[in-house]
């Protein structure tokens, strides 16, 4: 099963990789998922290491 | 720098700030208090687990407040729904609670709570993003034959099943437009209050989708509704945790410093969304908080030595809220985008109002 909107964003014409991140909801999803991640891992090295 | 001892720890305030902010929004938004996020969180800035849990309760009441006063603005809180499924929750809570210390008896409390965790979150993530999926699909179609799309649209036949039990006393719930037994709505309250009791979390998690997909509540309504039982709960939790010394009022104050913008940005998205979109956040929130406890579950059953498991769970206690945020904040600025018929991803339209 694709996400919603996949189909159309891989038929649209001239539509590069970059645009499948954002046309795509899996996509965006992955985008966003990285991106938090990231921050967090950040936060935790920045701030809170030793905690634990 | 900014930190100072709260409660005989260095807490850094800004991230105190930030995490009432990042989760005051996903309240707000998806209708939960967040209890499984915070919580863990403030373990994690090193808080001991009573007093986690008690400044989590005392900023939830709070910020629930602040939520449901939105909502009711908003016309998303249905009173008669809330008010009899309070009296369901608080024995479904008790009878969770007392199942809780009969398996803390048998010294297996621990495990029981992670595997039912997980179970839970992992069934309702299931069928919340198997049916979202496909009212997403539906709205799409709808969409491209030009039709006049509504604020909600949810495929599941449950409500229909129990919408037609013929239990006397029938309730009618004008602002969800709901014609249901009385027992059903009790029902409800008692197995998510269950639940809710057993694993120690405030249940909007577990409600939310239970309004929607057994009594047929609206997402928006069952939002609302939702954080009426949440100002009950959380208020009674934050009162029991302060007679307890659970409570440190200067980090509660810096979160819900944060917490009351963020939930009134959370409840305010809701009225720019479809239903669909609603759930998918929730669905979002179940996954990644389902993952989060799989960790904890494996670091438990491997005698918490592989300490890089305990790493990966807190990343995505922190990548969860943050996450879940960006995502909401995403669908605001597309529906701002969309009213002003600016370009927006083909799968936005059909999720935000136009």
């Amino acid at each position: 099963m694709t996400t919603p909107g996949t189909d159309i964003a891989m038929k649209a014409k001239g539509n590069g990789m970059m645009k499948w991140w954002i046309n795509s909801m899996w996509g965006f999803w992955l985008v966003l998922l990285t991106f938090s991640l990231g921050l967090a891992t950040g936060i935790y090295y920045i701030w809170l290491k030793g905690n634990i | 720098m900014f930190d100072f001892m709260i409660a005989g720890v260095q807490a850094p305030i800004f991230l105190l700030v930030f995490v009432g902010f990042t989760v005051g929004i996903v309240g707000g938004f998806i209708g939960v208090g967040g209890g499984y996020m915070v919580t863990p969180a403030l373990i994690v800035f090193g808080f001991p687990g009573y007093m986690a849990s008690g400044i989590d309760m005392t900023h939830i009441a709070g910020k629930g407040l602040v939520s449901t006063l939105r909502h009711r603005q908003l016309g998303n809180i249905d009173w008669t729904m809330a008010l009899t499924m309070v009296a369901g929750t608080m024995l479904g809570v008790e009878l969770g609670v007392r199942t809780l210390v009969y398996f803390k008896n048998l010294g297996i409390a621990g495990i029981v709570l992670l595997v039912t965790s997980v179970v839970v979150m992992f069934g309702l993530f299931l069928y919340t993003q198997i049916e979202t999926r496909r009212s997403h699909r539906a709205l799409d179609v709808l969409k491209s034959e030009g039709r006049q799309l509504g604020r909600e649209l949810h495929t599941s036949s449950l409500p229909k099943f129990f919408q037609s039990i013929n239990l006397a006393p029938i309730v009618r719930c004008r602002t969800a437009r709901v014609v249901v037994s009385m027992w059903v709505i009790v029902l409800v309250g008692v197995v998510t209050g269950f639940l809710a009791g057993f694993l120690g979390v405030g249940g909007g998690f577990i409600r939310v989708p239970a309004l929607v997909y057994l009594v047929g509540a609206s997402t928006h309504i069952a939002v609302g509704t939702d954080l009426v039982e949440i100002v009950f709960s959380g208020g009674y939790g934050a009162l029991r945790h302060s007679i307890e010394g659970h409570v440190d009022m200067m980090a509660v104050v810096f979160m819900i410093s944060g917490a009351l913008f963020g939930a009134q940005i959370g409840s305010i998205a809701t009225a720019y969304v479809r239903g669909p979109a609603i759930r998918y956040v929730l669905s979002y929130s179940l996954i990644l908080a389902t993952f989060g406890s799989v960790m904890r579950l494996i670091y438990v059953l491997t005698g918490q030595k592989v300490e890089w498991l305990s790493l990966i769970a807190v990343m995505l206690t922190l990548g969860e809220m943050i996450f879940l945020c960006l995502f909401i904040m995403s669908l605001l600025y597309f529906a701002w985008r969309n009213k002003r018929g600016a370009w927006v991803p083909d799968w936005v339209k059909p999720l935000v109002m136009s």
